[in-house]
């Protein structure tokens, strides 16, 4: 019986004080924004598609110091 | 400053998640979108880029207030200094000074900051990226912050990459912007100030130099006869870059452009434009700045209609000093030396009433001394 209440505090002191981190990383996890956001080759994927639908804003006819 | 390749600006260091402060906040949270849709495309409706920007109460608010409750006032966020300068300038009429306020904010509004284009980003005007994957920085790197933006006079003098020009002492020190410039005068007190140099905060070289006018100071003497006379700089900065006739337009695919004209190296010594409790000396350091009776001619003919109102050579602090320089080698190195101070034959013809407020009259240039202190 010992054991086992000792088994239920190790549990609710988990429950209580680990999760912070744990639910941020499963949050984090199911968020599509952060699967892309941290996957390189896809970043460099979509960036690439964006380059084409999207070239480049700047004007080549800035001169000088700014 | 090379920018960040496109994917590059947008990778997220995963660590994120660690940090105790912002982890637990979703990109959700502050960017909007829809963080459920697989599809990038849809998903990004509605992202908002830089949420802290014009105004960061909903993002860092919260637990930020007193910061935040300042932020709109911060010059870095404000540009209150460019609006009254235009104010000051522009042409009375409502239409005209339509257009001028039109092609400021085609080219001259955009290089602002905000919370996150310090702590987590490039400043947008240089193309922005992510500093460290999203990573919140207390402290804004230096060169990738600071002088990403203040690349053209301040970088340059400060690393000593002008030609023959050497770096600021306090470079070779080791010392970073931010020893001068605290957060406290970047996040600003709530006051609207008109310039940089009225900011009550703001860095004073006596903050740490005090000394020097102490009776046991090596130098005490010079010090104490120029004290009121000559701002630091006089003494101890080097050359510095001057700029002219910056002009904005937009190119034929509808892109913003500007020119300037010539930008060079120089030194002089002029009449304190903006004398105050703070700064009552005579003399100071003046820079010739890029703005132009024509600079908005593109959007609208006379834009600038009183362009005269204030000189084109304006008080500067150049970021090169050196505790022993050319002109205070010498009593006389300055004395007497009329090529260092700015003189009514230095000034273009059109510029000459602009400045005449600064400009040094013969008569005010110290006389050569015939007693030198050993």
């Amino acid at each position: 019986m010992k054991y086992w209440s000792l088994i239920g505090l190790v549990v609710a002191f988990c429950l209580v004080l680990v999760p912070g981190n744990a639910l941020i990383s499963q949050a984090s996890e199911e968020s599509q924004c952060f699967t892309c956001h941290t996957s390189a080759k896809k970043l460099i994927e979509i960036t690439r598609e964006i380059a084409k639908i999207r070239p480049a804003v700047k004007s080549a006819e800035s001169e000088g110091e700014g | 400053m090379e920018p960040l390749a496109p994917h590059e600006k947008i990778f997220v260091n995963s660590d994120i998640v660690d940090d105790e402060n912002h982890g637990g906040i979703a990109c959700v949270d502050c960017h909007g979108g829809n963080p459920d849709d697989p599809n990038w495309k849809t998903a990004h409706k509605n992202v908002v880029k830089d949420p802290t920007y014009p105004d960061a109460t909903k993002v860092c608010g919260d637990c930020h207030d007193q910061i935040n409750e300042n932020y709109q006032k911060s010059l870095h966020v404000s540009l209150r200094p460019y609006r009254l300068i235009v104010d000051k300038r522009a042409n009375p009429n409502a239409v005209i000074r339509n257009k001028v306020e039109c092609a400021m904010n085609n080219h001259c509004f955009h290089c602002h900051s905000s919370c996150g284009q310090c702590h987590i980003s490039r400043p947008t005007s240089v193309e922005g990226g992510f500093l460290d994957g999203h990573l919140f920085q207390k402290k804004p790197p230096m060169q990738e912050v600071c002088t990403a933006c203040h690349g053209s006079r301040i970088q340059k003098e400060y690393f000593g990459e002008n030609k023959g020009v050497l770096p600021d002492i306090h470079k070779e020190k080791y010392m970073k912007c931010e020893k001068c410039h605290t957060g406290d005068e970047m996040h600003g007190n709530g006051k609207d100030y008109a310039n940089r140099y009225e900011v009550e905060n703001g860095p004073k070289c006596v903050d740490c130099h005090e000394e020097v006018y102490k009776r046991e100071a090596k130098n005490v003497i010079t010090h104490r006869i120029h004290r009121d006379k000559a701002s630091c700089q006089v003494c101890h900065a080097q050359s510095y870059k001057n700029c002219s006739a910056c002009h904005v337009g937009k190119d034929k695919k509808g892109l913003t452009f500007f020119k300037t004209k010539a930008s060079w190296l120089d030194f002089k010594i002029g009449l304190n434009p903006l004398k105050s409790e703070k700064r009552p000396q005579q003399f100071v350091t003046l820079r010739h700045i890029p703005a132009d009776r024509g600079t908005f001619d593109f959007y609208v003919k006379d834009g600038l209609s009183n362009f005269d109102a204030l000189p084109t050579w304006k008080l500067a602090t150049p970021h090169n000093i050196r505790r022993k320089t050319p002109q205070n080698s010498q009593c006389n190195a300055c004395h007497g030396n009329e090529s260092l101070f700015l003189l009514d034959k230095d000034v273009e013809d059109k510029e000459k009433e602009a400045n005449k407020g600064v400009i040094v009259p013969a008569s005010l240039i110290p006389r050569k001394q015939k007693w030198q202190p050993k």
